[in-house]
Formats: structure tokens, sequence, C-alpha cells
């Protein structure tokens, strides 16, 4: 639902008008270090309907919203960002991003959210980007950018990394458990959204189809101490194979959180090949071992040993309607044990996958991102609406489970449910997108069993989510 | 530093009324990593801190400086907006003693950081900065407060046990904050003089407002220039009530001919310092300076401290000073923003080396810290002092900075006190020495 949009990056220079004009740069001969920036920003802005069943564990405007006390709950969210890109020369330039965030501090940041004594409060400007980018440092093909770090791996390049997305997920050890899923584990997962902020310095070497990339962000959650902080220390391959774009990407990256013991290295990659025609066929895996101290430091340390793999495969068929259908197959490993022994089965990463809008979506969802398959049949066309293909159709059918069991007082199961969405964009210009998303989740025992049980006058095995919105990107 | 352009509107370029503004920034981002003994000598609580405090141990984050400014230039005058974060600004009750830190769990937030306007020419009214440097070394003593922190929060803080009355009042303190003063500030160029009156700290009623108010007089003597200030400090902006007032008239002479630069300056004290004790602070720097190519300083500082807590006697100098010249005594950004109490002598070398289209220039500085009034040392008792100590150790800087373009430089630094005695009664493990390493980047535009 989110960025549906392709960039469609109209730049506004500062020097707007002059711009347009295709006229040079404007200054004053005083002005002798008169640098070119560029002005471009985005406006998200959604109205979201979320049935009780999804505000008992997002915890709702209040934040506090629990089963047996939530309601249905309608609020506006997004968020508005201003960015400039500084040119400084042809091998230097820095990125300035300020605005405010959908997410932010384990909470959805709501347009006229309470202020806790009656009335609404604003949302607070903050940086959202910062950071410098040096080209053809020492060489022609080495860049540098530090600060901020932009840097992510996602073998399709579509905006869903299965385990590498920094900047739309949440704390790496937040699934850390030596014991199976319980009833606590769908509040601890869908009250948790987080948008982090890595810092440090990226270095990629780039030549015709390869790419290398050796990334050191020692402060992605920053902790104080260099033991409490989250750092993050990747080496990643990406070799394009043809003109289409075929990728195969390797990854192998060490995960040091809090604590004394507590790195988990992860291994993996993935290819993405499109040489058939109108197909694309797509499968990552990953696994990963180490140790890690859960989500407080000071605990023992558990061994790690989860694993992840997708495949997929789409197939757009020729026609004025652009029809497509993908399948795919997601894969997240659990731990089933009954009593904790020392080991953390469940993969942990920082995944953003959003197909469905419920049980995985961050930013709407429970974000259910660990001890999971999915089976997801998805397909759609894209119609004429004031312009050609404009307007684009899409429906998904996940049918979900745990991998392993989650263990409730009272019962046990991998039900977590069936999921149907439908999913309209339509473009109306360059710049605006206007989106419409309905999720409809069903037969989920785990919805259920985390509510209370059959008994509990709110459980429900099923819930809704509706969502409305805009995106404005200029 | 550099400015970046912007025409605004579409207006034909001879219309009059063609408003300009001009985009200028700061991004500026240092990863440091700080010493466990920086951090808990930070709090200066004698006997150190207890078992199992986060600033028992090393520090490493990431503080960003970041400011966005818009320069509005129109028939009506000269206005400035500034935006951006405050990466010293310190209000919470954060144990690391470190606001604004990236990958905390929320971004940084973005604050207004200057408003004004200037409908006369020298007439600036709003929230601005503020900063009189008449050294020209970007190292204030005195005057700015919107680098600074206020001088008034120590004073409640220096007679807490265990410091006896009968022993010296300054206890040395580190706040990191960077004030917003806003007010009105008039520069008057026929008359080479400077006139301020900002509000800096809002208490609400007018006895409970903090304020600085005075005037500033520079004038060029041919390669000399002479300077004069006097100004009026008031932590209780009540001017009747006579309390928390105190005047500081100040004098600066620099000569600068060719390589060669030397200023001097000196301040003192009379007023208020709250409940009757009278202030008697001063201050003086003497700066001596050579750059053709290599670059050499030498500076000699004091800054007044108190030396009994049970007289009615203020011996503190007070100031809105932002003197960061070593990384850890003096540094407000890392180290520990000792800025009373205290003298020293420091010397400093660079030589900026062209190489590949960057100049790297890499620098020493050297700096002999003392203590004007002794502190406490150990081995006393927690609440009981008895030994006491002036030795605030020698300090070592070296930094590397590459300007990677006019706009952009790269810096690595480390810093190393050592003999530092005066640190043991703060530090559990009773240590005399610390340091810190800082890595980063600079970018004005």
């Amino acid at each position: 639902m989110r960025s549906l949009l392709g960039a469609c990056f109209f730049v506004l220079a500062l020097a707007a008008s002059a711009l347009a004009q295709e006229k040079p740069l404007s200054t004053s001969k005083e002005m002798d270090q008169t640098v070119r920036i560029t002005v471009t920003g985005e406006i998200e802005f959604d109205y979201v309907w979320r049935r009780q069943e999804i505000t008992a564990f997002t915890g709702g405007v209040s934040g506090s919203s629990v089963p047996g006390d939530s309601a249905s709950e309608n609020t506006f969210e997004g968020f508005a960002a201003l960015r400039m890109n500084i040119e400084l020369s042809d091998k230097v330039s820095a990125l300035l991003e300020i605005g405010t965030k959908r997410v932010d501090g384990g909470k959805i940041n709501f347009f006229a959210g309470p202020n806790g004594a009656g009335g609404s409060t604003a949302l607070t400007v903050q940086l959202r980007e910062a950071g410098i980018r040096i080209n053809e440092l020492f060489m022609p093909e080495l860049s540098l950018q530090a600060g901020i770090s932009q840097w992510g791996f996602d073998v399709r390049n579509r905006g869903e990394s299965l385990a590498f997305d920094l900047r739309h997920s949440q704390r790496f050890s937040r699934n850390v458990s030596a014991a199976s899923d319980n009833a606590a584990t769908l509040r601890n997962r869908a009250h948790d959204p987080e948008e982090l902020e890595p810092v440090g310095f990226w270095l990629r070497w780039e030549r015709t189809s390869f790419a290398l990339d050796l990334v050191a962000l020692p402060a992605v959650i920053e902790g104080g101490s260099p033991n409490n902080d989250e750092a993050v220390y990747a080496l990643d391959l990406l070799y394009t194979a043809d003109s289409k774009g075929s990728r195969i990407g390797l990854i192998v990256a060490a995960i040091d959180d809090p604590g004394g013991r507590s790195t988990v290295f992860t291994y993996g990659g993935g290819v993405d090949w499109k040489g058939v025609e109108n197909f694309d066929v797509y499968g990552e895996f990953y696994f990963q071992n180490g140790w890690n101290n859960g989500p407080a430091a000071g605990i023992t340390p558990v061994k790690v040993g989860g694993y992840a793999f997708q495949v997929g495969a789409r197939f757009d068929i020729p026609g004025d309607l652009k029809p497509w259908v993908e399948a795919n197959l997601t894969y997240y490993s659990g731990d089933g044990d009954a009593v904790a022994n020392g080991k953390s089965s469940a993969f942990l990463s920082y995944e953003n996958v959003h197909d469905l809008l419920i049980l995985e979506d961050m930013y709407l969802g429970f974000d259910w991102d660990t001890n999971y398959r999915a089976i997801k049949i998805s397909g759609g066309i894209a119609l004429n609406a004031g312009a050609k293909n404009n307007l684009k159709l899409m429906t998904v059918v996940g049918l979900t489970q745990t991998a392993q069991t989650v263990r409730f007082p009272t019962d046990t199961t991998h039900k977590l449910g069936n999921e149907v969405d439908v999913k309209i964009a339509w473009e109306m210009t360059k710049q605006v997108v206007i989106d419409l998303g309905v999720g409809f989740l069903f037969g989920s025992k785990v919805l259920e069993l985390s509510m209370g049980g059959p008994a509990a006058p709110d459980a429900e095995r099923q819930t809704i989510l509706f969502t409305l919105g805009m995106n404005l990107r200029f | 530093m550099g400015a970046i352009l912007l025409l605004c509107c579409t207006l034909a370029q001879d219309d009059p009324a063609q408003v300009w503004i001009t985009v200028t920034g700061r991004m500026d981002m240092t990863y440091a990593y700080r010493d466990r003994r920086i951090n808990e000598a930070s709090l200066w609580t004698p006997g150190g801190l207890a078992a199992g405090s986060p600033l028992r141990e090393a520090d490493t984050f990431v503080l960003p400086d970041i400011a966005l400014r818009f320069d509005i230039d129109s028939p009506a005058g000269p206005a400035a907006i500034e935006i951006g974060n405050l990466p010293l600004h310190f209000t919470s009750s954060d144990p690391r003693l470190q606001e604004d830190r990236l990958g905390s769990a929320s971004a940084i937030h973005i604050d207004l950081l200057q408003a004004w306007m200037e409908p006369v020419a020298g007439l600036r009214i709003g929230l601005q900065d503020f900063v009189w440097d008449p050294m020209g070394r970007g190292q204030p003593l005195f005057l700015a407060p919107s680098a600074s922190e206020s001088p008034w929060a120590e004073l409640p803080d220096s007679t807490v046990p265990p410091f006896p009355a009968s022993g010296t009042n300054t206890v040395p303190q580190t706040r990191r904050d960077r004030l917003r003063p806003a007010g009105v500030t008039a520069k008057i160029d026929a008359a080479d003089l400077t006139l301020f009156g900002l509000l800096v700290s809002e208490g609400g009623s007018v006895r409970l407002d903090e304020s600085l108010a005075g005037a500033i007089y520079e004038k060029a003597l041919g390669r000399a220039r002479l300077g004069g200030v006097l100004a009026l400090l008031s932590g209780d902006s009540r001017f009747v009530d006579h309390d928390r007032q105190v005047w500081t008239a100040g004098l600066t002479l620099s000569f600068a001919s060719g390589p060669f630069f030397a200023g001097a300056e000196g301040y003192v004290q009379r007023g208020d310092a709250g409940a009757r004790i009278r202030a008697e602070g001063n201050a003086f720097r003497a700066i001596a300076r050579y750059a053709d190519g290599i670059r050499l300083q030498a500076t000699a500082t004091r800054v007044s401290g108190d030396r009994r807590g049970d007289d009615r006697k203020e011996g503190r100098f007070l100031s809105y000073e932002d003197n960061d010249a070593t990384l850890i005594v003096e540094g407000n950004e890392f180290g520990l923003d000792i800025d009373t109490n205290y003298e020293t002598v420091q010397f400093s070398a660079g030589i900026p080396i062209p190489s590949g289209g960057t100049t790297i220039t890499p620098q020493v500085l050297v700096a002999l810290f003392r203590f004007l009034e002794a502190v406490p040392l150990p081995p006393d008792p927690l609440f009981g002092v008895s030994g006491r100590s002036r030795s605030l150790g020698t300090e070592v800087d070296a930094t590397l900075d590459a300007a990677v373009s006019r706009q952009l430089s790269l810096g690595v630094g480390g810093a190393w006190l050592f003999g530092a005695d005066a640190l043991r009664n703060f530090t559990a493990s009773r240590a005399s020495q610390t340091w810190l390493a800082t890595v980063g980047f600079r970018l004005r535009f």
C-alpha cells in the first residue's frame, strides 16, 4: 500500500521557476560558493480503519488498548518530508531530509493524536536523512556514503527485503526466544513499529554488473556503552546478470547486540532470474548462527540458529491491461520448544515484507515476521483512468501458518489464518497516487487465543482493515 | 561559509519587490568513543558512581549537528529562519549526559534555532544567535549564549554535601546546553557599538526570567583592534530586586600584522550572585599566533573560582562561554566542559599539507591545566573531605582534518588527559587519566 507508485520524481529546485524555464542556476556574483540544492518531498496521508482485534494488539491511539478493552478505530496516519540533495561537486554530495515520521519510538504517530490532556498534538518535525556521499574515492569504482545509511539488501529490489531493510524494521533481537511463541507474542510483534536510524559508513565498489558493498553501522540502535549498542557489519555482492535486471546476491552479516556474547552471523543470498520472457523466478535463502542476549542485556545468552527462505514466480501476461499473476512461498523459522532450552530457532532479521496488510505490514497490522510460513497468490491488472494503465488493481490471497506451534495456556495452534487483500492504486498524475486497501483475515486461531480464547467476549478469529490514502511525491 | 542561491518568486528580475532567499546550512556528524572515566567524572560525584551506573562504562555515539537556514532578503529588510537540532541540549534525565544521539529510540527532533528580522539596518529582533568573539578564534570566553549553558544553574549545586562550607565552593560541573536567546540587538556601525537585550531563559514571572543586556564597543585602530564590553547578567530580571544580577566589564585588545596575531582579553564581575552573595569573578586570556603555512599558537587562560563556601563572596566567573579549545577538559561536545576555576597554558601547531586535490591538516595541541582553587581528593570517606588538589593534568590533543572540498572536510581526533589528580575523587577507580577519540565529517553549504 505504501509507495506503490514508482519514483515520480519531480525535481523542484529551490530556484523552481528558474529551472522550469530552463534557466541556469540563479545566484549573485558575490556568492562564489553557490551550490545546487534539489528539493524534493513526499506527503503520505492515509485514513486507516482497524477493527478492534487489530487495535487490541497494536495498542490503538491510546497505545494501551488490549484484548477485552479495545475498540475499532479510524485514524489519519502518514508523514510529510522535505528532502534536499546538495551537490557540492561532481563527486561529492550530501543528503538532508526533515519531516515527520509515520512511526517512531515503537508507536504510530497519528495526525491530531491525543496530547494526554484532552486536546490534540501536532506531529514533531524530525531528522529523517543526513549523510554525505563521495564518488570516485581513491578509484573510479569506489564510493563512500557516511551518516544515516540507506543500505539494504534486497535481491529483487522491490522494496520488500526478506532480511535486511533497517530503515523499515525493528531491533534485530526482538524475536529472540528460547521457547515457542505464546500468548504475548502477537502483541509484542504488533506493538513495536519502528524505523531504525542506522549510522555509519557504506563503501561500494561497482564496476559494470558487479557491486560489492562493505557496510559498518556501529550505531543502529544507540545504547551508550559499545556493549549496549546494536551494530551491523555486512559484506554483500550483487551481480546483475542481464539487461532485464536479473540479479544474484550474496551476503554475510554480523549483528552485534547488547551484552558480552551477543553476535549473530547471517549468511545467504538469492537469485532473481528474468531470463525467460515475461517470467520472473526468484528465490532467497538465509541461515544464521551465533548468540544473543535477547531484548534485554544481561540475560544468559541463547544460541541462535534460525533460517528463512522464499521462492516465487511472477508472470506478466501480455495485453493492454498488463495483467500479472504471482505465487510465493515464504518461510521464517520459529522455535517450537515448550520449555526454554537455551536455543532460539526463530529467524532474526530486519525484514520488510508487507504483502499482507494485516499479518505482515508493520505500519498497519501485526507485523508477524518470524515463525511464519505463507503461500501467497496474487494478481493484478492496470486499467486506464485518465491515462494509460494508471489504475492498478491487485488482490492477494495469503494462506499462512506459524512454522512452529504457538502455545497458549489452554491450547496450541499453528493457525495464523488466511488473508485476502484488495488493493487499488490510482496514479492521478506522476506525483499523486490515491491508494485504497482492504484486508480481511479469517480463520486465525492465533488471533482468537491471543484475545483470551473462545470464551472471551471479544475474541474473534477474523478481523478487517481498511485504508484509503494519498501519496504525493514532488 | 558558502551559500546557495535562491530565487523565490517569479517576478521580473528588476522588480523591486523581488524577494531573495538564500539557503545555507551545516551538517556535522561525529562518532565519538568516550572513555568511561570522562563519563563518570562528568557527574563530579565524590567517590565516583555506584557499581552498575551506565556512566561507569565507555560510551560510543554519533552526535549530529544539523541546521538549515533561510535568509530572506526583501524590501522590508533582511530576516532569517533557522531550524536544526540541539546537540547539546540537556533537558532530560538521560543518564548518558548527551541527547540527540543518532540511533536512539526516537529520531532527532528539529527545533527552531533562529527567527529574526531587521526592520532597520543593524536592528535585529527575534530569536537569534548571539556570539561575541573578540579574538576571532572561535572560542569566546565570555559571551556566546547561543552556544552555552546558563551560568546560574551551577550556583545551587556547589555547596551540597560532602563539600564543607569552609572549603572551596567551586565544584566543577559538566552541563551541556545551547541556549536560545530572544530579544533585540542593535549594531550601530557609525559608533562602533553593539547594544543587546536578550531573554536567555523564560521563567514565567519576570522575577524568574534569565536575561542578558549590555553594550559592546569595538574600534579598529590601524592594525590593532580595541574592544570593551559592559554586560548585566540577570538570573532575576526584576532590576529592583538586586538579586542574582551580575555586572561584567571587559576590555580586549588585539593586533594583527601579516601572519602574526596577538590579543588579550580580561573581564571582572561585580554584583549579587544570589542570596546577597557578592560576585567577584574574573577571567583573562592572551593569545599569540603565527600562521604562514605552519600554524603556531600559544594561549594562556585564567578563569577564577571560589575559595570558600562560607563567606559572602562568589569567586567564580559567571559566563556564557563557548571555549572548547581542548577536547576533554574544555570541550562541551564530548568532554568535561570545565569553564571556571582553572588556568591553562596551551601550545598548538598545525600545518596544511596539499595532497591529491585535498588539503590534510594535522594538528597537535598540548595544554597544561590547573585548578585555581583546590578540589577534594581521595582517600576521603564519602561524606568528609580532607585532601585537596589543584592538579587538573595535561591534555594532548591530536587531530587530522582532510578538506575534501570547500564545503566538506573529514576529521579524526584523539585526546589524552593525564596527571589529573583532581579527578581521582570523582571516579570509583581513582583515575587520574582519561581519553577520547572522534571521527566524523563537517559540511557547510
